[in-house]
């Protein structure tokens, strides 16, 4: 519990700031209280942040995440060992100008369990209004894919 | 032989979204949310299916009340691929 409280507060304290570890691991659940939590570092490029335990993130918090190409390495990852208690907004970022392809499909999240999901996506739509994201909740993990934005597929 | 994958969009009953489900599907069950959720899993599914796509919408009564049908075509410039 002494490592929750202490990484509570530490993300408290980011409230209006970002909180990036890249590449490093959180012992302990993980609270996002209103902050911003980014895997990879403020810079862009792509991290993997590991939370031993859970992951809790509230209305007012966002989840920030890098995208720079279609390799794992390029791809920030929160990882929850526990369970994810999902709220609030996931940024995805595009970096190192890397615009992906309709069908292309990133796994941003993994987790144990999940309760829960984001309420917002910010930038969901981007390439100039041709592309879209859509973030699909499979059972261990959750996914960005890009799809065709205002296309009807259907017959 | 062309194979047709069938998929149902379902409402949640904890209003999360909705559930897409097909045996097409790596895990059969995705969970797709937001206030475009029921059109975000019609795009999903046709984008996964590799050729023809019956897809079943049922609102939360369980009632059927649209099918869309989707054909393969050509994505864009790539073929679906995944970072895992």
């Amino acid at each position: 519990m002494a490592n929750h409280h202490n990484v509570a507060t530490q993300l408290t304290h980011y409230k209006t700031h970002s909180f990036a570890i890249q590449n490093q691991a959180r012992h302990g659940n993980v609270t996002n209280y209103g902050g911003t939590v980014s895997p990879g570092d403020p810079l862009g490029v792509p991290g993997v942040l590991t939370v031993s335990s859970n992951y809790t993130q509230t209305p007012s918090a966002t989840l920030e995440v890098q995208i720079g190409g279609g390799d794992p390495g390029q791809v920030s990852v929160l990882n929850v060992l526990g369970s994810a208690n999902l709220n609030g907004s996931l940024d995805p970022e595009l970096v190192n100008g890397f615009v992906p392809s309709v069908g292309q499909s990133f796994t941003i999240l993994g987790y144990a369990s999940v309760t829960g999901s984001f309420s917002h996506i910010q930038n969901q739509v981007f390439d100039s209004g041709r592309k879209r994201w859509v973030l699909v909740y499979q059972p261990t993990g959750a996914a960005l894919v890009v799809v065709n934005n205002g296309r009807n597929d259907s017959h | 032989m062309v194979s047709i994958h069938e998929y149902q969009v379902r409402p949640r009953r904890d209003r999360l979204g909705v559930d897409l489900i097909s045996d097409a599907l790596p895990f059969r069950c995705a969970l797709l949310s937001g206030k475009n959720a029921q059109a975000d899993a019609i795009d999903y599914a046709n984008l996964f299916s590799g050729s023809h796509a019956v897809i079943r919408v049922y609102n939360a009564a369980g009632k059927l009340i649209e099918t869309h049908e989707a054909f393969s075509r050509a994505r864009d410039d790539k073929t679906a691929s995944c970072n895992q």
